[in-house]
């Protein structure tokens, strides 16, 4: 004997139970407090400049040096980064320190709260030389929800500068 | 200008050597000044003092001193830099704090250098992360006991003798 529906039935089955507007807007909400919130897991990194000769040394205090800028970029504010540098030089085949950092700790900075800038890692080098450096940071950043976040990088290889205020 | 003067204008240009010889030279020089600003510390709980071009604002509650900083003239001050833990002794305290006094002002004066001709930047606030007072500093991080072998093995800049001498 075939099954016979009753016809009154079949719409009631269909209908959706959430009206599919309330359902849109859910999805509207969710996606709104996710981006307002950010309540996805904050991420930092750090972000390095290519060893340059500073003209901003020679210009302040009359030195030649070498440079390496840094900056920590989150996703969401912090309050501080520390970082430690390192100037790694590569001769005859051979890599060595030859600036090492102390650790800096540089606020988040005013304008953009999720940065961090470091503008000090520099050391003197020897006018009219070229040499192949890397530059590599360790640190930290401490985020304004109070999570501590390790960030470290290095720059992408050993790269010639030349020692000169042509340079740039 | 005077040497001292001159290197109040360096601000972010301050080598390691230079700043380290500066904090030294500081709490030579500013003994008195700081033995001032430890009674009314103590007394107020709240002081604001000056040096180079900024402001600093020194805290105390419970057993704990903190700072914050401003360049003079500016409406807000930064965020709070450090905070150093007291004890019981206040002899202790008065040297822990004169320590304390001489790295904020050498911290204020990295950031807030009195105007010169010299390029300082605008923006965040930059110091060492390890205060000179602490033995951390001259270890990097690598604990206490490296830390005092090394101070013990470092040697004055020569700054400091200069600064002295003149």
């Amino acid at each position: 004997m075939p099954l016979t529906i009753p016809k009154p039935l079949i719409p009631i089955l269909i209908k959706p139970k959430v009206p599919g507007w309330l359902f849109v807007a859910a999805l509207v909400a969710q996606y709104a407090i996710l981006a307002t919130t950010g309540s996805t897991a904050p991420e930092c990194q750090v972000k390095l400049e290519n060893i340059h000769y500073s003209s901003s040394v020679k210009r302040n205090l009359g030195k030649d040096a070498i440079k390496l800028n840094a900056v920590t970029s989150c996703t969401t504010n912090q309050v501080y980064s520390k970082l430690q540098a390192k100037i790694h030089v590569l001769e005859n085949e051979k890599v060595s320190v030859i600036y090492q950092s102390v650790m800096n700790r540089s606020n988040a900075e005013i304008k953009n709260p999720k940065e961090a800038i470091f503008l000090d890692f520099w050391t003197k080098c020897e006018k009219g030389t070229i040499r192949s450096y890397l530059g590599s940071v360790d640190g930290e950043v401490v985020l304004a929800n109070g999570k501590t976040l390790p960030v470290s990088g290095s720059t992408k290889d050993f790269l010639p500068v030349l020692c000169d205020f042509r340079a740039k | 200008m005077s040497l001292f003067e001159e290197h109040l204008t360096l601000g972010q240009w301050l080598s390691e050597e230079e700043r380290l010889a500066l904090y030294k030279y500081l709490l030579i020089i500013h003994r008195e000044k700081y033995n001032f600003d430890y009674e009314k510390l103590v007394l107020e709980k709240s002081i604001i003092t000056s040096f180079a071009n900024g402001e600093i604002l020194y805290s105390m509650q419970a057993n704990e001193v903190s700072y914050k900083s401003r360049r003079i003239g500016s409406e807000n001050y930064t965020s709070e830099i450090r905070t150093l833990t007291l004890n019981s002794s206040s002899f202790l305290n008065r040297r822990k704090l004169h320590r304390f006094f001489a790295q904020a002002e050498l911290d204020v004066l990295r950031n807030f250098p009195i105007p010169s001709s010299k390029e300082n930047r605008e923006g965040g606030y930059s110091t060492n992360f390890y205060p000179f007072y602490d033995l951390e500093y001259y270890s990097n991080g690598r604990g206490k006991i490296i830390g005092l072998i090394k101070k013990f093995q470092a040697k004055d800049d020569e700054l400091l003798e200069k600064l002295l001498a003149s």
